[in-house]
């Protein structure tokens, strides 16, 4: 990497390291602890795991559990305090690494209030293009398509503050989405919305997920993980459970519930009728196969 | 959603006009430059060539003047406070009226209009500036006037991005303090009775959450901007990169003419 | 009614450009011992009416009755009613300051006027009907979880003993098992004879826990009635940023086709339904 980057004007080291690669990001922890110095409990303890580019992985765990701190480790906003955190093969641990991973790697907060920088809309939206120094119409050019893809260009001049909670939402992720990153990460990045909010924001991240994106997305409801490929579940600091979404939704209501989660009464209904033979389908279907069979 | 929206200062407003699109360089010079004049003009011609000036301004940037003379609404207190002071303190011979040792003279009293008339000036040009450029404009016109002091280690960088967080989480602030002092109201605290003591010991309740709340922020916001490649003002570059055009030279120049007008009709009249 | 709220209407800044009508003649009235949620989209005014219930705002136009006292700007009677109205916000945060759970409790109380042993009394009572364990008294509340902070926030305000209870958006980010202690003592208050209001965007757990249901929408009332009448309104028209949930929706529309018997939001029950009823495909 050295040579090519010393050769390379900076913003050109970034085009130039997403157009080699394809669009998804891999992130890959190896033993992975986190302690906070001073604190005698740790956080996150020996956590190995691999999330290839373009996979959706649903994180779950109660309040508290360090599903937060394991999202910051992967874009080198803490680094781990024993084991190793790889982006892309980067070691997040190296010397001035953190900014090329903070290219790929994206994070969303819950509070949109607590991420958004600038008082206008495209102001906000360029912040990040602009942090990476690239040149002014690449920046405009970025930011009119982040702005786009999430619905807010014809609000681009517009106050911050005139913002509903569900559009600020979408404005950080276009702030994140101007960046272009191969993988994006959501800590209950729905949660303060209402449902139809929570809906459109999620059809985006189906979007981003369409376009290669990797997608770690930490939430409380399975209903917006229906549409993830794997499942991790964290308790205590521990990876307690993981496995293929599908398994994981598949189980029994109970032992869901022994987990601390609620299954979402549209896998039910699948499950009962297919149990039942009144129809046959496959693991992945969601309301809209369930109608299509029963002729609606 | 809150009570305290209705206050204007410090809000960007934006129109297409051609002082919304004016180098924010331009906007500060002549907002300081007229800060000096105006505070140098003390005859009431002088005031009311700049209270116009004023007034065309906004109608040119389409600024409601309503919401302009709404923003000097929370200063009002000061400026009354100020002039008030003047009536008695000016001195002067014929008196008009005392109340007690306070003695208030004719001399005292147009004083006090015109410093009354000055601070009110004074607060609607930086309201103006504010009302028509955005606060990343602001900070960047800020920080490339502040360059060159960078060579004497000044962080003019820093300075302007922390005048963009302040004005960005203004209106944030407002609507959370007013949430604190209702969920606090609701628990029955009260401010509006007791001596002062009691009363400045009601906002503790107000006061920690609200510390703890912008810590907190302050913590996320600050992982949330370094999320985002934020570091420093080192390689970072700015969408629209300031320019300095014709435009700025001749409203520059204009308004150059317009503040040597007013000062030699100030010493004239 | 206990509780009445007669052609309330409420406009921000009033007189100026930006003047926004957040509610428009809302009426309704809710009961001791019932559980009335009030649901609406984002910006459907519902908050704005939550700080007219314990006086926060004074009514521009219109009235609220709380026991039989209109709410005007008396201070006496605005003390009055915010003791027997307790609000709980929505973030814990924007409240908790005292150094230790129990002091935080104990604020409403020590405002009211209480002191002593009927003070730790209120105290006890309240820890105990959130489920704070005693030992929580000398906890530091910023240290508490998420969950905790707002158990403790909640008996804050049921330390004054409210009659009515006031919860805005109590659900927001809770985890699953957070949110089936929080529906348990919301009944649980319920039972014991105090008007819960619970305000929401939650529609489904709306249905689920409540005795009925206010559909505000655009500052108005759409409707003010029980959740299956609710329901069934919702699987008519739309309501702006309402949608039934899933399960009942598909319940009610195979309802129309005469496909099945009776609606329900049970899956398993709608899953036999659907069995028994042999619809298939050609």
């Amino acid at each position: 990497m050295a040579p090519v980057s010393a050769m390379l004007p900076r913003w050109r080291l970034y085009s130039w390291s997403t157009n080699l690669m394809s669009l998804g990001t891999t992130l890959y922890l190896e033993g992975a602890e986190f302690q906070y110095q001073e604190a005698e409990k740790k956080i996150l303890k020996g956590i190995d795991l691999e999330i290839r580019a373009g996979e959706w992985i649903a994180l779950l765990g109660p309040n508290g559990s360090g599903k937060s701190t394991l999202l910051k480790l992967f874009n080198a906003l803490l680094l781990p305090s024993q084991g190793c955190c790889f982006i892309d093969g980067i070691n997040t641990k190296e010397t001035n690494v953190s900014e090329i991973i903070r290219s790929k790697v994206s994070i969303i907060f819950q509070n949109p209030e607590d991420q958004i920088v600038a008082s206008v809309v495209e102001e906000d939206t360029a912040f990040g293009p602009e942090n990476l120094g690239l040149p002014s119409p690449e920046i405009k050019k970025r930011v009119k398509e982040a702005l786009t893809e999430v619905g807010l260009w014809e609000m681009r001049k517009q106050p911050v503050s005139s913002l509903s909670g569900g559009q600020k939402q979408r404005l950080a992720l276009a702030g994140v989405l101007a960046i272009k990153p191969g993988a994006l990460l959501l800590d209950e990045a729905m949660s303060m919305l209402d449902p139809s909010s929570r809906k459109s924001f999620l059809d985006l991240i189906k979007r981003e997920h369409g376009y290669g994106r990797t997608i770690v997305q930490v939430t409380h409801r399975l209903e917006e993980i229906v549409d993830s490929d794997r499942t991790f579940i964290i308790t205590d600091g521990e990876l307690s459970w993981h496995g293929n979404t599908e398994t994981f939704l598949s189980m029994s209501d109970d032992s869901i519930k022994n987990m601390g989660f609620a299954k979402p009464p549209v896998a039910v209904l699948k499950e009962e009728l297919v149990k039942n033979g009144t129809v046959a389908m496959s693991t992945k279907s969601n309301i809209a196969d369930i109608r299509e069979k029963l002729c609606l | 959603m809150s009570l305290i929206k209705g206050v204007t200062l410090g809000q960007y407003m934006p129109a297409d006009s051609f002082i919304h699109k004016l180098d924010p360089r331009c906007k500060l010079f002549i907002t300081v430059l007229s800060m000096v004049a105006i505070f140098i003009s003390d005859n009431f011609l002088a005031l009311a060539m700049w209270a116009s000036l004023i007034l065309f301004l906004t109608k040119r940037s389409k600024i409601p003047v309503r919401a302009l003379m709404k923003s000097a609404k929370p200063i009002m207190i000061l400026i009354i406070f100020t002039s008030f002071l003047h009536v008695f303190f000016t001195g002067g011979d014929d008196i008009i009226f005392s109340i007690g040792p306070l003695k208030a003279s004719a001399a005292g009293i147009l004083m006090a209009i015109r410093i009354g008339l000055r601070l009110y000036l004074l607060v609607l040009f930086t309201a103006l500036l504010t009302f028509t450029t955005s606060p990343s404009e602001l900070s960047d016109g800020l920080e490339a006037v502040l360059g060159p002091l960078k060579r004497i280690g000044f962080p003019a960088h820093e300075v302007a991005m922390m005048m963009t967080i302040a004005l960005r989480f203004i209106p944030t602030l407002f609507e959370e303090t007013e949430r604190i002092i209702n969920a606090q109201v609701s628990r029955g605290a009260d401010f509006h009775s007791g001596g002062l003591v009691k009363r400045a010991k009601a906002y503790i309740p107000v006061l920690i959450p609200l510390f703890v709340l912008v810590f907190k922020r302050a913590d996320t916001l600050a992982f949330a901007m370094e999320a985002r490649c934020y570091r420093g003002g080192k390689g970072r570059v700015r969408m629209h990169p300031l320019n300095w055009g014709t435009t700025e030279t001749k409203t520059a120049i204009a308004f150059i003419i317009f503040v040597a007008t007013v000062i030699v009709l100030n010493r004239c009249a | 009614m206990p509780l009445t709220v007669k052609n309330l209407s409420f406009t921000y800044n009033l007189g100026l450009p930006t003047e926004v009508n957040a509610l428009r003649n809302i009426s309704f009235s809710a009961d001791k011992g019932e559980i009335l949620s009030i649901v609406g989209h984002t910006g459907s005014g519902k908050s704005t009416l939550a700080l007219h219930l314990n006086g926060l705002f004074i009514p521009q136009d219109g009235e609220v009755i709380i026991d039989g006292i209109k709410i005007d700007n008396s201070h006496a009677q605005l003390r009055k009613i915010r003791q027997s109205v307790g609000l709980v916000f929505q973030y814990p945060e924007q409240q908790i300051f005292a150094e230790t759970v129990h002091d935080e409790i104990a604020f409403g109380p020590q405002n009211w006027g209480l002191t002593g042993a009927l003070l730790e009394e209120r105290v006890l009572y309240a820890m105990n009907a959130i489920g704070l364990d005693p030992s929580f008294a000398s906890a530091n509340p910023f240290l508490l979880s998420g969950g905790e902070k707002r158990r403790v926030a909640i008996a804050s305000i049921l330390a004054s003993e409210p009659t009515y209870l006031v919860l805005d958006e109590p659900t927001a980010g809770l985890d699953y098992n957070g949110l089936c202690e929080l529906t348990a003592l919301l009944k649980s208050m319920a039972e014991k004879g105090i008007c819960v209001i619970h305000i929401t965007h939650d529609l489904e757990l709306a249905l689920n826990i409540s005795d009925r249901i206010l559909i505000i929408s655009e500052g108005a009332v759409t409707a003010c009635d029980t959740p299956t009448f609710i329901s069934q309104m919702l699987s008519n028209i739309n309501v702006k940023g309402l949608i039934l949930p899933e399960i009942l929706s598909l319940s009610y529309e195979m309802k129309k086709k005469g496909s099945i018997e009776y609606v329900t939001s049970d899956p398993y029950k709608l899953a036999e339904q659907i069995k028994a009823a042999k619809t298939r495909c050609h």
